[in-house]
């Protein structure tokens, strides 16, 4: 799969990271699709055709865990990265229990972020 | 062992690690908006409309600057105000600089959070112990109530001391009872006895009161 078939789906109430973020992998020739809330991130996995979502674990409302919880429910198969601000790797290990794939920590390097991201579509 | 919700050291560092985490949000933003700002450079002739895409994104890297020096000058205050264990209180600067830290903690629960308008004055009290109970109020309604609504912090003067309400006025009255049912009530009417406070519920919408001597 190239990067120009690839949908990544970027969830967090942090509006212009996700949208700058969305702007430089669009660059790098992949589609992203940005969401900033737990909710509305499920309703883009529901009704678009998403490769792989990377989800910030505290948002308002369905915080970043919960919102996997729902993923693995409706999309067991899809790969999610989890994004923390923490300084501990307690919340992304927990993440990873519950199905994640991987985690990294903000602020992240987007070319450790592709990586990711093409191990994970590979591994489909 | 897991420090007890009330003690004052448990809260200085919940307070610590929630900013710690809305900076790292700050500083993932600049990081993501100079490395657009270098895409941009590198893509040379292919990118339209260079200087105004260069200009949005200095604009936000100045924004997100600003958020940042906010969020350090609050933490530092809110760090040297461990400094005394009783000094004089500017009441409406020590709730602004809680509002401000603690406002995203808020949000992530369903809530605003804001300081009613009004005058500032002064009390006499130990300022960690004042806080921890303004923050403890804040969690026994961001845990018991329905999220989604404006959580309103309001400093009186009632003459001698100072009387502080946690309210939500966009509640009916029928929610107050849930406050009670707060997992850490007891603690808070604990510590609340510790530091000589009185702790009553607000009586025209569900909230809490704290009256300090």
């Amino acid at each position: 799969m190239s990067s120009n078939t690839i949908t990544v789906l970027l969830v967090d109430d942090e509006d212009e990271f996700t949208s700058t973020l969305g702007e430089r992998l669009e660059i790098r020739g992949y589609t992203a699709v940005t969401a900033s809330d737990g909710e509305a991130g499920i309703q883009c996995i529901i009704n678009r055709d998403i490769d792989i979502a990377v989800l910030d674990l505290m948002m308002p409302g369905m915080n970043g865990l919960e919102t996997l919880k729902q993923i693995k429910n409706i999309k067991p198969t899809l790969p999610v990265i989890l994004l923390t601000g923490h300084g501990s790797t307690k919340e992304g290990m927990e993440g990873m229990r519950l199905g994640a794939l991987d985690y990294l920590m903000k602020p992240l390097d987007i070319n450790e972020l592709i990586k990711r991201i093409t191990q994970a579509v590979q591994h489909k | 062992m897991k420090n007890s919700p009330n003690d004052k050291s448990f809260f200085m560092g919940r307070v610590t690690a929630s900013v710690a985490h809305e900076l790292q949000n700050v500083l993932a933003i600049i990081r993501e908006t100079a490395g657009l700002m270098q895409d941009f450079m590198m893509m040379g002739d292919a990118c339209q409309d260079f200087e105004n895409r260069l200009s949005t994104g200095l604009a936000s890297i100045k924004n997100q600057v600003s958020r940042g020096v906010g969020l350090t000058q609050g933490l530092n205050r809110f760090a040297h105000t461990a400094d005394h264990l009783h000094c004089p209180i500017d009441i409406r600067d020590i709730l602004d600089r809680l509002v401000l830290l603690t406002e995203r903690m808020a949000r992530n629960k369903g809530f605003s959070l804001s300081l009613a308008p009004g005058a500032s004055h002064t009390i006499n009290h130990d300022p960690v112990a004042f806080q921890t109970l303004c923050f403890l109020c804040l969690e026994a309604l961001e845990q018991t109530l329905p999220s989604g609504q404006a959580l309103v912090i309001t400093p009186e003067s009632p003459g001698k001391g100072a009387r502080i309400g946690f309210a939500c006025p966009g509640l009916p009255m029928d929610s107050a009872p849930l406050i009670r049912t707060w997992p850490n009530w007891n603690d808070l009417a604990e510590a609340c006895c510790q530091y000589g406070v009185e702790l009553s519920l607000t009586d025209t919408c569900p909230g809490i009161c704290l009256g300090f001597p």
